[in-house]
């Protein structure tokens, strides 16, 4: 007894649930269409509780449209997690006849014994077609017509549509340019086989990939249809050069599930067929725009994108010999990969190595994300103050379709002098300078005390006064010349006079000796002083002078020979002697002969 | 009476000028050893408006760019303090420091050794004191002469006569180097102001790039055509650049 009302009880559970799963639908293809368009409506019955016994279906009247097909039935059947589920449907393909509003009234269905019936639709017919709603079966418009110019679909088989996708197809040189090829398939179709028959070329681009791997499905739209759809690859294109870069089309070969009716033994038998299409993504044009040539800094090395760009030393003050670490940054988005960052110039006293370059790139579909970096050594061989002037980056925004130069500050860096002096040389020319700035920086301080002058000095040199003064000296030196000339003429002309008058003096005595030849006392006086005047006019001496020694030493200077020297002395001796001894007339007569034969003599 | 009055109205202002760039001084000094750099180069230049110059203004000015990393202006100052006051070793030295500051390296001027001694010889003095020996040497020479022409004394005859030829010899080899000095005073030289300037084979920018130069070094002047200097590099080579990237030490 216990058992049957278990029984009863688990009956009536699956009965009711049962009862709950059934439903009973519309489904149309579109809620407003087109006086041109068509219609599909169908009815479904979907439950999960295994076979339907259904019967009685009974369509409703469609009031203003004219039936062109069915009803054709599906049943599909499914066997989930231990749960059978099944659907049947009845569908109509249906013409409007006018414009209006239209109700698709229930349609009724039997089930089990009871009857079940669908809401109503409500449909709007409008005159021709409707404008986003194309009836083509196989979607190709044309770039110009639509909103998404990037997408071209040219697809020849029974729906399925390949598309090449570009982010921009108007793209400066080096600006990157993201390329998605998308497969297009309705969502009850399958893919089987999937072929690439021709691939790409990407000549005149730098092509990266950002995925190699087919993603999907993805639920997605395609002329306001319902789609699904995989990514095939992903790649990002950096255009080389300006002008018209032609995309070859990817094509592929694939084998697609379609699904289909076979007519078995007069049923209709929902199945699936296989068919082979070829698709192409069509060629893709890309008008490559040159980088504006004006306004382009010199230094422009061909980045483009957004950067931020900075440069970081380790730190500032070292010792001589010390290495310092200077790292140049270009992070942002952009052809990273493509450029060269600037180069680092410091002065003479630092020695800067070849830079160790790195890179952190990530390839996205915007570009490529990430950062560039150079790490300089750098030693410095001299102390001093040193200036690593700021570095100049400039790139191009595509986004703004401006330049953009980034400068960074300078870099100063205090070497000072102890520490490891190895590596350190001297300049030739100043090289005691550099020793006394080896050892320390030491900055010589400022002047408390100024000597003040007038700015516009005149200079001495080539001024009147100048040339004045050097002429003066050497006229003084011609006027003095001019009166030594004179002066010592006069000079000259005095001493002859005197000798002159010496020699008229002893011709004088001389004569008058002569005549007082015989007077001893006369005679002897008087040739004395003609003898004196004789040796005064001929040996240039004064009265003062006439001592017997200085006469020789005249003499002798003279090269008067040595026997008239005799004589002469023997002579001046006489005259001495005469005053006292006595002299006889021929004694006179001998001595006057000789001094006559003397004077004459000379 | 009334050029009495000029004159010493002429020097009253010029004593007031001098006490006025003096004040001016002092005050900037003062501001250089708190550390503000800035306000010293103000007051330095306004000291340089009035008429009276010192080189030490000069130097201390060169100090205070040096002190704000301004390469050109410090180097620039350092030698117009040279200019005026060859033998400031203290400028030298520190012109030597700004100098590590800049880019391009720095040129030495490769000299043979009688040249070098040449200048060396000459830079001993301004060459208006060269001037004022030659002047000395003419009046030395003069009273020399003089002194040979009337001597009785044989000695000092002799000797008069070799001191007379050797200040002959004096006067004119101070002559030369004043000439030399004032040649020299007359060559001109430019620091370059901007960070990188292109020096141009003609005065116009389509022309080609002879070289480059950055901020701080120092180039001979030539010639001035205009907008364009034609100046001199360390290496002989001539080119022109741009007046107004260049400031002439005069």
């Amino acid at each position: 007894m216990k058992r049957r009302v278990y029984i009863a009880l688990f009956l009536v559970l699956i009965l009711g649930q049962l009862q709950a799963q059934i439903s009973f639908n519309t489904r149309v293809s579109k809620h407003k269409l087109g006086t041109d368009e068509r219609l599909r409506v169908s009815f479904a019955l979907t439950s999960n509780g295994g076979n339907i016994n259904q019967r009685n279906f009974t369509p409703p009247a469609f009031d203003g449209f004219r039936k062109i097909m069915g009803p054709s039935t599906s049943q599909e059947y499914s066997y989930i997690n231990g749960r059978s589920s099944s659907s049947f449907s009845y569908s109509y393909i249906l013409q409007p006849v006018k414009t209006g509003e239209f109700t698709i009234a229930p349609a009724h269905i039997e089930v089990g014994g009871k009857t079940y019936q669908t809401q109503p639709v409500t449909i709007t017919v409008v005159k021709g077609q409707t404008s986003n709603n194309n009836t083509q079966v196989y979607p190709s418009y044309s770039p110009n017509t639509t909103k998404n110019n990037n997408i071209t679909v040219k697809g020849k088989a029974d729906k399925a549509v390949l598309v090449a996708e570009l982010t921009n197809n108007k793209p400066y040189v080096n600006e990157p340019v993201g390329l998605v090829y998308k497969l297009y398939i309705p969502d009850s179709y399958g893919v089987v086989n999937y072929n690439e028959t021709g691939q790409p070329q990407f000549s005149g681009f730098w092509a990266q990939d950002v995925n190699r791997n087919i993603s999907g499905p993805f639920g997605g739209e395609l002329n306001g249809k319902p789609y699904v759809y995989y990514i095939l690859r992903k790649k990002l294109l950096f255009p080389q050069h300006a002008g018209t870069l032609t995309l070859n089309p990817l094509t592929l070969q694939i084998d697609l599930q379609v699904p289909a009716y076979r007519n078995f033994f007069g049923m209709q038998v929902p199945d699936y067929e296989v068919k082979r299409v070829r698709l192409t993504s069509g060629k893709k044009v890309l008008k490559v725009k040159d980088l504006p040539k004006k306004g382009q800094p010199i230094d422009f090395s061909g980045a483009v994108g957004q950067f931020n760009f900075k440069t970081q030393i380790d730190h500032n003050q070292v010792n001589m010999g010390e290495p310092v670490h200077i790292s140049l940054q270009v992070q942002g988005t952009g052809n990273l990969k493509l450029f060269d960052l600037p180069k680092l110039k410091a002065p003479e006293g630092l020695e800067v190595y070849e830079p160790k370059h790195s890179e952190k790139v990530q390839t996205t579909f915007s570009g490529n994300r990430g950062l560039v970096q150079d790490d300089y050594v750098i030693v410095p061989n001299q102390a001093g103050k040193f200036i690593i002037p700021g570095i100049r980056f400039v790139y191009f925004n595509p986004k703004t379709g401006q330049y953009i130069t980034r400068t960074t500050d300078d870099i100063i860096l205090f070497v000072s002098g102890k520490g490891n002096s190895a590596t350190y040389q001297n300049n030739a020319a100043d090289h005691t300078l550099n020793q006394s700035s080896a050892h320390a920086v030491d900055f010589r301080f400022i002047k408390e005390k100024a000597h003040f002058t007038r700015k516009t000095k005149a200079h001495f040199y080539k001024s009147k006064l100048f040339y004045t003064l050097i002429l003066t000296a050497f006229i003084l030196a011609f006027v003095g010349f001019g009166y030594y000339k004179y002066w010592s003429g006069r000079v000259y002309d005095a001493v002859l006079e005197q000798q002159k008058r010496n020699k008229n003096r002893a011709a004088k005595f001389l004569k008058e000796a002569k005549k007082s030849i015989g007077e001893k006392e006369a005679f002897y006086a008087k040739l004395e002083k003609a003898l004196h005047n004789f040796l005064k006019a001929q040996l240039k001496i004064d009265t003062s002078e006439m001592s017997r020694d200085i006469i020789r030493q005249k003499l002798e200077a003279k090269k008067v020979p040595e026997k008239t020297i005799a004589l002469l002395m023997d002579l001046l001796n006489r005259c001495d002697m005469a005053r006292y001894a006595p002299a006889t007339k021929t004694k006179m007569a001998e001595d006057f002969a000789d001094a006559e034969a003397l004077m004459n003599s000379f | 009476m009334k050029t009495i009055c000029l004159y010493i109205s002429f020097f009253m202002s010029l004593t007031l000028a001098a006490q006025n760039a003096e004040s001016l001084f002092k005050q900037a000094n003062e501001a250089y050893k708190k550390g503000d750099y800035q306000a010293a180069i103000t007051a330095y230049e306004k000291a340089l408006q009035t008429d009276s110059i010192a080189p030490e203004l000069y130097f201390n000015l060169g100090n205070a760019y040096y002190k704000l990393n301004r390469i050109a202006p410090s180097i620039y100052y350092y030698e117009k303090a040279l200019k005026l006051n060859p033998d400031d070793e203290d400028a030298r030295y520190n012109l030597q420091l700004a100098n590590q500051m800049k880019l391009d390296k720095i040129d030495h001027v490769p000299q043979n050794i009688l040249a070098r001694f040449k200048t060396q010889m000459n830079r001993l003095f301004a060459y208006d004191i060269w001037a004022w020996l030659s002047v000395f040497s003419a009046f030395l020479g003069l009273l020399v002469f003089i002194i040979f022409l009337f001597t009785k004394n044989a000695n000092t005859k002799r000797i008069t006569f070799v001191v007379m030829w050797l200040s002959l010899f004096l006067m004119i080899f101070t002559w030369y180097n004043a000439a030399l000095g004032q040649k020299q005073s007359e060559v001109k030289y430019a620091i370059i102001f901007t960070p990188k300037v292109d020096l141009m084979t003609e005065p116009n920018l389509t022309s080609d790039v002879v070289a480059s130069l950055h901020e701080g070094a120092k180039v001979r002047l030539l010639n001035a055509d205009g907008d364009w200097d034609l100046v001199k590099l360390a290496d002989g080579k001539k080119a022109w650049i741009p007046q107004s990237d260049i400031k002439i030490i005069n």
